[in-house]
């Protein structure tokens, strides 16, 4: 392929901030040089690449350009950690890695060992509690923060990169690990399906390691148009994700399909990815200027069209809207494991007028779904219905939590059930509303407080507070809907945005109940979760020094104040559940999974 | 519903518990045994256990009950007190001074209770009707901010268009409003007097604003509003937490008053016979 | 437009921490500093706004942290000095937020409450102050020691103070409250009942085994729902109840005009297993007039005729100082109109007639000479009198046994006195004439040594201590029938002493006194019948002081039988004997004074309480209601011949109708409780 004369012309809008211009820190930003492409297309997989497949939009070396960076780790360094979530896929450009899959201590990982206190501790912690606020013991502190390092070639290294050979030397004699080898690409079902990355990578050495970082948006354009990568790819994930896709829907499981009906499904799934994985941000832009949220939500399955097959989503959020007048209301929304138009396709297999969808299917910020055609369905998913019940109405629990709730949100603001037409339904569909435009929706313990209830005591914020060493982890404020404040605390999201991009892991999903949770000896205030947080639940706090006398404590050599990253940990160091719940006086206070409507509304409507 | 339930539950509990010892208060009353002490006694354990949930709100990790349980079991526990309370003194006022002092605390502690749970009960929702949600601490500072924005709208009006009415009707009315919380009694009681006169004052002068003055009235009144809310928040939020400074210190004092009384019955009575 | 009282903008907001016991001074102003006082309420802005400018490049910058207002406009010094003012933000004075204030209040107010009971308790007049109301008038009246209010009467060791109060709950061996028993009992109760004061009823009879507490089976079919209440949830063995205290039913310091008295029926009916809603409804119906008994034994019926003429309640019967009881006035003036001496009604001198042997001479003959008047002793037996006067004669007295034993009665002598079988008869004989010629001298004898003898005598046959007034009285009385029994002897045996003196006599001898004197068979008093050879005498009047000492004399001496020797055994049964037949001759007076008791009840004044002291009735404000005489009638209601016979009417009255008194005594009108007719405490405090 010929040589790229000019570096990329006239970007379109998603590049204007290169992924090579994207460090935290000055140093290592750089553009990338035109030797530096040459040499990556003379590479595969770009140099069988056929740029002419590309659109005139978006050419090959554009996305390159601004969709790669080339990064380096010495020997020994962390390059994905388990259990992280991840945007971008890598590959080895020079040098091998290793993959640990299983024998690292979390602490390596910079994550504190998902030890509780003992019930005898977090007690006498009440009164040994610090009198100032966010108060630390600096010794427990890494005392030096590096300063980045120039390789006399000029390339920088990656920064704040736990060496894991530094922690601990034998690390490999203990993990079991398998060499990954040069040339090859790993992470990508990480970046694109949005999963927590199966496997700790770190570079093998010896010497430089150099990886060339993809962000998932380049790699989706790739994969679009270079059917070698898409194949290859799509291929991975028919191997190892999908499978588990379907294992998350609990019709799936409900129905027993044997070999083959499993190999043809497998065969014959499509999968598609709607909106975009760092909705956070645009998200936050879309709030800034005030205009319906809904309309510009990327359309998955459209209310009055033929039903294309059987969505069951796999990640991410997807709103659930009919019709109402001139604009549309919120039903519901679906999560992972959830499917979308089975009761249309069920009636149109038996019959022969055929209905067409019957609500609108759009993706709250992104939606992973897994589309089995209509084909596909009448051949293996409705005979296997029929099999296991064969009058062919099944239990609505198997439509997943939230196809259930339909039928209470079905109307906005309908009178409840058990008929007193005093008491308002306030499940309804306002609220559906109010919690998708918001993307409450993703919380899994999101603090909701009754205002009607509330009487303003601050017990929950005293109870915090005494759990954390006299620090409460939330305002008690926040956006209101009807009489309910969703608090400022963290919700512990279902596709926790805040664990994007974290440099040393210190945010981290806790081994037990998998509640996000911050390191604070590991965490560096670089604020990283506290900017991608949507809900800015993550607070930067200045540290004091209990050593010095509780004053706030000042990094060693630049002299700057010492902040930290807190958040809500559900009190997962403690026992019996969050503090703050157990701490209200009034029963106006509750942690809600989000994806358990049922349990939401029956509170709400208490 | 769920809090219908708990009440019903809770009062059937009651319930039970009065058609089971009335009898026996009774039966043993005229058979002429010594109920007076069982029943002081049971008082005396019932105050303990009232008083002790403050206790349990220092004491937040040991997974004892939730702090809506306990409030839940206070508020009946306290009522029945109250009746056991009577059915101590016999319904009448005592003559002795300790006695005296004994009984108008525990009836003052009772009253409070009351008292805390009907503003419970009441205010949260005229607050959550009333603009947005504010913290309590922040109040003075969100008054300040209203205060200097309306003080920057004077003086913008004062420069920019040759009347004084906005300043002069600053200085008569806004300066004193502003400069602190205002109308406190009236929003416990929920009257608007205050804000509706300043408001009304304000539109009266509205026909001899010019254009630009207009537009700067437009936004003293919502400020105006703003500030009004603030202070109803601050009256009412504020009831919420007072009341609590008499109920708590007093139940310390209750004990002391009861722990003298036990001695001197004992003291003079040599105890139940 | 409205805006919101606080933006949502959680960004730049900070942590509000109402859990810090000191917040800024300025908050209150509304701009608090970013920074906060430490834990100990120091406003450290001061100290901490000094920064560490670092180099950049060549030139320094500023890094001062944005809670203590960020970089400084004016920057470092050139040298890197950091030239930032000591603040943006005024140091302040911290103060305590609201929960810390909280705290405080709550800790001051309890010292404080308590630094205020234990000046109250320490101080001198601490009794004043823990008194727990004023005591009743009656107590109250009671002075304590000057100085000091008189709890410790009652509540020994009050007055030591609270040290000492504490050390009495410390060591309670036996309860106060018994303390305070004993000083209930010291004024109410005699020294003998304080034993069975705290018994039920404080009576000696209702013991526990007595059938009155046994029945008190916990309210057996009690009709009061109280009660079946009461009875259900505990069944308390009445026993416990004789530990009742006084203060389980009276209660004290309730205030001057509490009654301490006053108790529910349903208290009573705790106990009393014959259960009734009140006395209207179920109360049994009175068995018999109201056994209130005066001593006197009359029968209204029997006077019917009377009242028919005349005669009615007041006449006889009249209200007593208290107006409790109609008291009976006195013989002469309720009875003597009718029972007078010589009046003319067909038992007008009943208590005249019939009068009463003394004295007589037996018929007795002898072989060989005996000084005895045979001619003139016509008796055929001892009159029950003289028996027992023989009977204070040790000699005589195998010989009087032997006489009842044959046959019983003192009555027919005949045999003994006529036929002659054996020399062994002969000697009784003359014993009992000997014995009988003692008696008539010693009766007869002026001399002190009579008197002296006829003391020992009368101690013997009635086996009373001399010093006894009855016995003193009959002394007396026999004393001054001297001068009779003197005409007696001078009459029958003249030559007695000198019989006596042991000298040979004749009975031919005597000299014939022709006159009968003494003799008339009208007059009243002593009479010698010189026919039949006997003294007799027959009641002056009303009260004849003669009959009356006889009759206290036996009284007194009934059953006074100490069987130490057989010769008192002998006496006492004879003694038995002579009182049944006296009581013939006393006839006229048991009538109407039922003699039988110790005391024979001579007025009517003094009022005895029925067995069961449980009843109480005021006359008084019922007679308010009779105005008009004969009024009584409504509650006493005589006999008649319609009238049933089976149940018992004392003094011919008819039991009282129940409704005559509920008619009144009902729910809302006079007070019909228990306690309003019945008493709880037997012997009264």
């Amino acid at each position: 392929m010929e040589e790229v004369s000019t570096p990329v012309r006239d970007r379109p809008k998603r590049w204007d901030l290169p992924f090579s211009m994207d460090f935290g820190n000055e140093a290592e930003q750089r553009e990338m040089s035109l030797t530096q492409l040459n040499d990556l297309f003379s590479r595969k997989p770009f140099s069988e690449m056929d740029s002419s497949r590309f659109p005139a939009s978006l050419p090959l070396e554009s996305i390159v350009a601004n969709d790669t960076r080339i990064r380096l780790y010495r020997e020994g360094d962390t390059i994905v950690r388990q259990g992280d979530y991840g945007n971008s896929a890598f590959l080895i450009l020079e040098g091998d890695c290793r993959a640990i899959i299983e024998g690292l201590d979390p602490s390596m990982l910079g994550r504190q060992s998902g030890q509780s206190k003992s019930l005898l501790k977090s007690v006498t912690g009440l009164f040994t509690n610090a009198l100032a606020p966010e108060v630390r013991d600096s010794r427990l502190y890494p005392q030096h923060h590096e300063a980045p390092v120039f390789d006399p070639s000029g390339t920088v290294f990656v920064q704040d990169v736990p060496n894991i050979l530094e922690l601990s030397p034998n690390v490999y004699s203990e993990a079991k690990h398998n060499v990954i080898p040069e040339g090859s690409l790993f992470g990508e079902l990480a970046a694109l399906g949005r999963v927590q990355r199966s496997v700790t990578v770190v570079a093998a050495g010896p010497g430089t390691t150099t990886l060339l970082e993809i962000r998932w948006q380049g790699l989706r354009d790739l994969m679009k148009f270079d059917s070698a990568l898409r194949d290859h790819i799509n291929q991975l994930f028919r191997q190892n994700g999908l499978q588990g896709a379907f294992q998350t829907s609990p019709l799936i499981q409900a129905i027993n399909l044997d070999e083959e009906q499993w190999d043809q499904l497998l065969a014959e799934a499509e999968f598609e990815t709607f909106g975009s994985y760092d909705w956070h941000g645009t998200y936050q832009e879309l709030r800034q200027r005030d205009g319906d949220l809904l309309t510009q939500e990327p359309v998955v399955q459209e209310e009055g069209h033929y039903p294309n097959g059987l969505l069951i989503v796999r990640a991410g959020f997807a709103r659930m809207s009919r019709r109402h007048g001139a604009g549309e209301y919120t039903l519901g929304y679906l999560g992972k494991g959830d499917v979308h138009g089975i009761k249309e396709l069920m009636h149109n297999v038996s019959s022969d007028d055929q209905s067409p969808i019957q609500t609108t299917l759009r993706a709250a910020g992104y939606t992973d779904v897994v589309r089995v055609p209509t084909r596909t369905f009448e051949q293996v998913i409705y005979p296997a219905i029929m099999k296991t019940w064969p009058d062919g109405n099944f239990p609505e629990k198997f439509l997943g939590e939230r196809m259930e709730r339909q039928k209470t949100a079905a109307s906005p603001r309908r009178l409840s059930r058990r008929g007193d037409h005093r008491k308002e339904e306030f499940s309804g569909a306002p609220m559906m509303e109010f919690l998708a435009e918001n993307r409450y929706i993703n919380g899994t313990a999101t603090m909701l407080i009754d205002l009607d209830r509330c009487t303003r005591c601050d017990d929950c914020v005293q109870a915090c507070a005494s759990g954390h060493n006299n620090n409460p982890r939330f305002i008690r404020h926040g956006e209101t809907h009807d009489h309910y404040m969703i608090a400022n605390a963290c919700m512990h999201c279902a596709d926790p945005v805040c664990m994007i991009g974290c440099p040393t892991g210190a945010i981290h999903r806790s081994e037990g109940g998998g509640e996000v949770v911050i390191n604070d000896v590991t965490c560096i205030g670089c604020g990283t979760c506290a900017n991608s947080c949507p809900y800015e639940n993550i607070r930067l706090v200045n540290v004091r020094d209990k050593s010095q006398d509780d004053a706030l404590m000042v990094d060693a050599n630049k002299g700057k104040a010492v902040v930290k990253a807190t958040k809500c940990d559900l009190c997962v160091e403690h026992h019996g559940g969050p503090a703050c719940v157990r701490a209200c006086p009034h029963d106006a206070l509750t942690r809600a999974d989000m994806s358990d409507l049922l349990g939401l509304s029956e509170w709400l409507n208490r | 519903m769920k809090f219908r339930m708990r009440r019903l539950l809770f009062l059937a509990a009651l319930l039970l518990a009065f058609l089971i010892l009335t009898p026996y208060a009774i039966g043993y009353q005229i058979a002429f045994s010594d109920v007076v002490f069982t029943s002081g006694w049971l008082l005396f354990a019932i105050v303990l256990f009232l008083s002790s949930y403050n206790v349990r709100k220092k004491l937040t990790y040991p997974p004892l009950l939730k702090s809506s349980t306990w409030l839940q079991i206070h508020i009946y526990l306290g009522a029945a007190s109250l009746v056991l309370f009577l059915f101590h003194t016999g319904g009448k006022i005592p003559a002795g001074n300790l006695d005296i002092a004994l009984y108008t605390l525990f009836s003052l502690m009772v009253a409070s209770g009351f008292f805390g749970l009907y503003l419970t009960r009441t205010i949260p929702a005229t607050l959550s009707s009333r603009g947005n949600e504010v913290i309590f601490e922040r109040i003075p500072m969100f008054r300040r901010q209203v205060k200097d924005r309306v003080e920057q709208i004077i003086l913008q009006s004062v420069e920019e268009s040759d009347s004084s009415i906005l300043a002069e009707y600053y200085e008569s009315y806004l300066m004193y409003f502003l400069s602190g919380p205002r109308n406190i009694l009236g929003h416990l009681v929920r009257s608007e007097r205050t804000s509706s006169r300043l408001r009304h004052e304000l539109r009266g002068a509205d026909r001899y604003l010019d254009a630009r003055d207009k537009e700067l009235a437009s936004e003293l009144l919502d400020l105006i509003k703003l500030k009004d809310d603030l202070d109803f928040h601050y009256a009412r939020q504020g009831l919420l937490k007072l009341w609590l400074f008499f109920h708590i210190p007093m139940t310390l004092v209750l004990l002391m008053f009861l722990v003298a009384h036990i001695v001197l019955i004992y003291a003079f009575t040599g105890g139940a016979s | 437009m409205r805006i919101p009282l606080q933006e949502i903008g959680h960004a730049d907001s900070q942590y509000e921490r109402p859990n810090q016991r000191w917040v800024c001074g300025w908050a209150k102003d509304g701009n608090p500093c970013k920074l906060g006082p430490d834990g100990k309420g120091r406003c450290t802005v001061a100290a901490q706004s000094i920064c560490q400018p670092v180099k950049d490049g060549d030139r320094w910058v500023c890094i001062r942290s944005e809670v203590l207002g960020g970089a400084c406009t004016a920057g470092p010094s050139p040298t890197g000095e950091c030239a930032c003012p000591p603040t943006e933000q005024h140091p302040c004075q911290p103060v305590r937020s609201l929960r810390a204030k909280r705290t405080r209040l709550t800790i001051s107010a309890g010292l404080f409450a308590a630094a205020v009971l234990l000046v109250w308790l320490m101080s001198p007049n601490s009794l004043t102050l823990v008194s727990p109301g004023a005591l009743s008038a009656a107590h109250l009246a009671i002075e304590g020691p000057p100085g000091l209010p008189n709890c410790q009467i009652c509540h020994q060791g009050a007055e030591a103070g609270f040290g000492s109060w504490l050390s009495m709950i410390a060591n309670q061996t036996e309860t106060h409250s018994v303390e305070v028993n004993q000083q209930c009992l010291g004024c109410h109760f005699s020294e003998t009942d304080e034993s069975i004061a705290m018994n039920v009823h404080s009576t000696a009879e209702l013991s526990e085994a007595s059938p009155a507490v046994e029945q008190l089976s916990m309210l057996a079919g009690s009709t009061s729902f109280m009660l079946s209440l009461s009875d259900k949830v505990h069944s308390k063995p009445m026993p416990e109840q004789t530990q009742a205290t006084c203060s389980t039913c009276h209660n004290e310091h309730e205030g001057a005009t509490h009654d301490m008295k006053v108790m529910s029926d349903t208290q009573c009916q705790v106990c009393h297993t014959n259960q009734f809603e009140s006395f209207n409804d179920g109360h049994p119906a009175f068995t018999q007039a109201s056994s209130i008994s005066t001593g006197i034994i009359f029968d209204h019926a029997k006077h019917q005729p009377r009242f028919d003429d005349g005669l009615n309640c007041q006449s006889c019967h009249r209200a007593d100082a208290e107006g409790k009881t109609m008291a009976v006035r006195p013989f002469e003036n309720s009875c003597q109109g009718c029972h007078e001496q010589g009046s003319q009604d067909h038992h007008g001198d009943a208590i005249k007639k019939n009068p009463v042997p003394f004295l007589q001479l037996p018929e007795m003959e002898f072989e060989d000479s005996i000084y005895w008047p045979t001619e003139l002793a016509v008796g055929e037996n001892l009159t029950p009198m003289m028996t027992l006067l023989l009977a204070g004669d040790d000699e005589a007295l195998p010989l009087l046994a032997e006489i009842h034993d044959e046959d019983g009665a003192a009555g027919d002598m005949y045999e003994w006195f006529f036929i002659l079988e054996d020399e062994d008869e002969l000697e009784k004989k003359a014993e009992l004439a000997a014995a009988i010629k003692r008696l008539v001298s010693e009766l007869a004898d002026y001399s002190a040594t009579g008197e002296k003898d006829r003391i020992v005598r009368l101690t013997n046959a009635f086996s009373v201590d001399p010093t006894e007034p009855e016995l003193q009285a009959l002394l007396a009385e026999l004393s001054a029938a001297n001068f009779v029994m003197q005409m007696f002897k001078q009459r029958y045996l003249p030559q007695l002493e000198d019989d006596l003196a042991g000298d040979e006599v004749d009975a031919s001898d005597d000299e014939e006194l022709p006159v009968n004197w003494m003799a008339s068979k009208h007059t009243s008093g002593w009479r010698v019948d010189s026919d039949e050879g006997a003294i007799s005498y027959r009641a002056v009047a009303h009260s004849d002081s003669w009959l009356k000492t006889w009759i206290e004399m036996l009284g007194k001496s009934q059953g006074r039988a100490d069987e130490a020797t057989t010769l008192d055994e002998l006496r006492s049964d004879i003694r038995e004997k002579m009182l049944d037949e006296l009581n013939g001759d006393f006839k006229s007076c048991t009538k109407c004074h039922s003699g039988q008791s110790e005391a024979a009840p001579w007025s009517a004044t003094e009022r005895l309480y029925d067995a069961s002291g449980f009843t109480k009735f005021n006359h008084r404000p019922h007679m308010a209601m009779l105005n008009e005489a004969g009024n009584c009638l409504t509650c006493h209601v005589p006999k008649n011949e319609s009238s049933d016979t089976s149940i018992a009417m004392p003094r011919g009255f008819q039991p009282h109708d129940k409704e005559t008194c509920s008619s009144c005594h009902a729910p809302g009108k006079a007070n019909n409780t228990c306690l309003n007719c019945h008493q709880y405490h037997h012997e009264r405090p």
